[in-house]
């Protein structure tokens, strides 16, 4: 799993501070952290399970494109690998899961209108989940009522455009 | 969050046919008009019906030079301004195939609904925009786009149209069946959300039966005259003569305009759909029904009755009708309405599939025909899986089913729940237009 690098970081934010785009782009704000502290269970703590209008996911996680887990909140699911293949083919091919639902650490959601190969989201009752694909790696946001699926959008696609303009 | 508790917001469904817009939380569009424009091409038209005309004159270097057309282009919108007959005027639709394909019409229907028929100032409401189930992202970036930068609106929202109808009926799961004017639409929807890749579609809708039944008409002889077309002279005491009027200037499609007016309404009053599928040998012998056109001519209409609705059921019926030969490539790939139904159920994950056939909800104005109810409901038993337990359900109210989208977004946007969900105008300035995807998923 790649680490985090600090000077990259600090250097693509120079460059967005810079930006002469006519429309702001959204980013996460990254709070300044002294080096050691640095660290992808950050990314997950501070930006995808923080308060959002009085509401918070229930939970989160930034796992690898192969799986693997960079960090995740205490109660995210545990996901299987051929879960982990079912969403990467959903992104590659729009429409594969929809038939069958798409499943995380076996629970079930029903597939809703998502964004070709960058967003899939879920919904299971009044709650559900949402997926942002990034460079490297996958974004997770599960969120239950009153939540609502605007917001996680929100807080998930933030970090996870974030994340690509990071290059990560 | 955008504070939306002060103010009603407004809700607009801007369908193919008709355009309905009013005030969030009443049980009614205030605003009903036709969702076609009358446009005069380059004239500076001496019209002293100002009210209605809007003139795009303000040309721009950059603009395309169809775009530049555009601009010099007098566009009449609403009933009134449509009842009208001008010289040269074309009828253009700003919907092709279901999606906006010409966002200026869309943006003077817009205008007309908030000027002229709410008396509205868009900046003080949140505004609520119905949208067809497979709306691309583009098309709701423009939208979201001249909403704010035009209209200037504090906040928007934008809901899918099954969404809506299933919500006007108190349910988060549920089968859409929408008749509408352009298009009949299938599309499930679970927990509040639009199952996407099971959206089934077809371009039979209301007005694809007006033709066929214009058609018909036609190839038995009778002519339908629109009120311009004619006028009416005494001959004898109490006795009328219709006598054409020639008014060569008069465009082909204002002339079909007019006559789809009239033989929608002899359509609405009329049809019925059939018990069994149509045919010519059991239908050929049934007592007609009368009615009188404009020009005072009386129409008996026998088995059309029954045979043209039926094309929503039996699509290939349309074959048999003279004048309908420019379908005669795109019919054999339409399905008939139970098995669009069963298509789109079958593309559902199994464990909702059940669900579905259970709460399939009828909507749109053309579903409010006749025995259509009773005929889908029969079709579908017969023909889907033994252990469906198939129920169409419909609201009686017929005002209640042709604006079940603009119901539904009047309930949605006068909920408290709802108003943390608004796009607001700051999200807007911050974010653009694509933030869209995010807040209104």
């Amino acid at each position: 799993m790649p680490l985090p690098h600090t000077h990259s970081l600090v250097v693509s934010t120079l460059s967005l501070e810079h930006s002469d785009k006519p429309q702001r782009r959204s980013r996460a704000k990254v709070k300044k952290k002294k080096k050691t502290n640095m660290s992808w269970q950050t990314y997950v703590d501070d930006h995808l399970m923080c308060d959002v209008a009085g509401n918070r996911l229930t939970a989160a996680a930034i796992l690898g494109q192969d799986g693997s887990v960079w960090a995740q909140s205490n109660n995210f699911p545990q996901v299987k690998p051929e879960e982990i293949q079912g969403i990467k083919d959903d992104f590659t091919t729009p429409g594969t899961l929809a038939p069958t639902g798409l499943f995380l650490g076996g629970n079930k959601y029903m597939v809703i209108q998502g964004e070709p190969n960058a967003v899939i989201r879920g919904k299971k009752g009044a709650g559900g989940v949402t997926i942002k694909k990034t460079t490297l790696a996958l974004v997770f946001g599960i969120y239950d009522e009153p939540m609502t699926p605007g917001q996680c959008n929100m807080v998930v696609e933030n970090l996870g455009e974030y994340l690509i303009e990071s290059g990560l | 969050m955008y504070g939306g508790d002060e103010v009603s917001a407004i809700v607009v469904d801007l369908g193919s046919h008709t355009c309905k817009a009013g005030y969030a939380g009443e049980d009614a569009p205030k605003a009903v008009f036709p969702s076609v424009i009358g446009a005069v091409d380059g004239v500076e038209a001496m019209d002293v019906d100002v009210d209605s005309t809007k003139t795009n004159s303000n040309s721009e270097d950059s603009k395309t030079e169809s775009e530049k057309e555009k601009s010099k282009r007098k566009l009449y919108v609403g009933s009134q301004a449509m009842s009208y007959r001008r010289d040269h005027m074309e009828v253009l639709s700003p919907i092709k195939d279901g999606i906006v394909s010409d966002w200026d019409l869309v943006d003077n229907i817009w205008e007309h609904a908030f000027k002229s028929c709410l008396m509205i100032d868009p900046t003080e409401h949140p505004m609520l925009l119905a949208e067809p189930p497979l709306n691309t992202q583009q098309q709701r970036e423009k939208a979201a786009e001249l909403m704010f930068e035009k209209y200037k609106v504090p906040a928007l929202f934008m809901a899918k149209n099954p969404v809506l109808t299933s919500f006007a009926t108190g349910r988060a799961t549920s089968l859409v069946v929408d008749c509408g004017g352009g298009s009949t639409t299938i599309s499930p929807v679970h927990d509040g959300y639009v199952l996407q890749k099971a959206v089934v579609s077809s371009p039979l809708g209301g007005e694809f039966l007006t033709d066929c039944l214009l058609k018909s008409l036609e190839s038995k002889g009778i002519k339908i005259r629109p009120r311009y077309s004619f006028k009416r002279k005494e001959v004898r005491a109490g006795e009328f003569q219709v006598e054409d009027v020639d008014i060569p200037d008069t465009t082909e499609s204002y002339k079909l305009f007019c006559q789809r007016m009239i033989v929608g309404d002899i359509k609405d009053s009329i049809c019925r759909v059939p018990d069994t599928p149509y045919d010519d040998k059991s239908y050929s012998n049934i007592p007609t029904t009368s009615y009188e056109l404009p020009d005072g001519q009386t129409l008996e209409i026998g088995a059309d009755r029954f045979k043209v609705p039926d094309v929503m059921f039996n699509p290939s019926i349309v074959q048999t009708i003279p004048g309908m030969e420019k379908y005669a490539e795109m019919i054999p790939s339409v399905r008939g309405l139970p098995h669009m139904v069963m298509e789109s159920i079958n593309k559902c994950d199994v464990d909702i599939r059940r669900e579905l056939y259970s709460s399939i909800l009828l909507a749109g104005g053309t579903s409010s025909m006749q025995q259509l109810k009773e005929r889908l409901e029969k079709d579908l038993i017969e023909e889907s899986p033994h252990s469906a337990r198939v129920k169409v359900l419909a609201s009686g109210n017929t005002t209640e089913r042709r604006f079940s989208v603009w119901i539904g977004g009047s309930i949605l946007a006068s909920l408290g729940s709802f108003q943390q969900m608004w796009f607001s105008k700051s999200e807007y300035e911050e974010h653009g237009a694509s933030y869209i995807q995010r807040k209104c998923p």
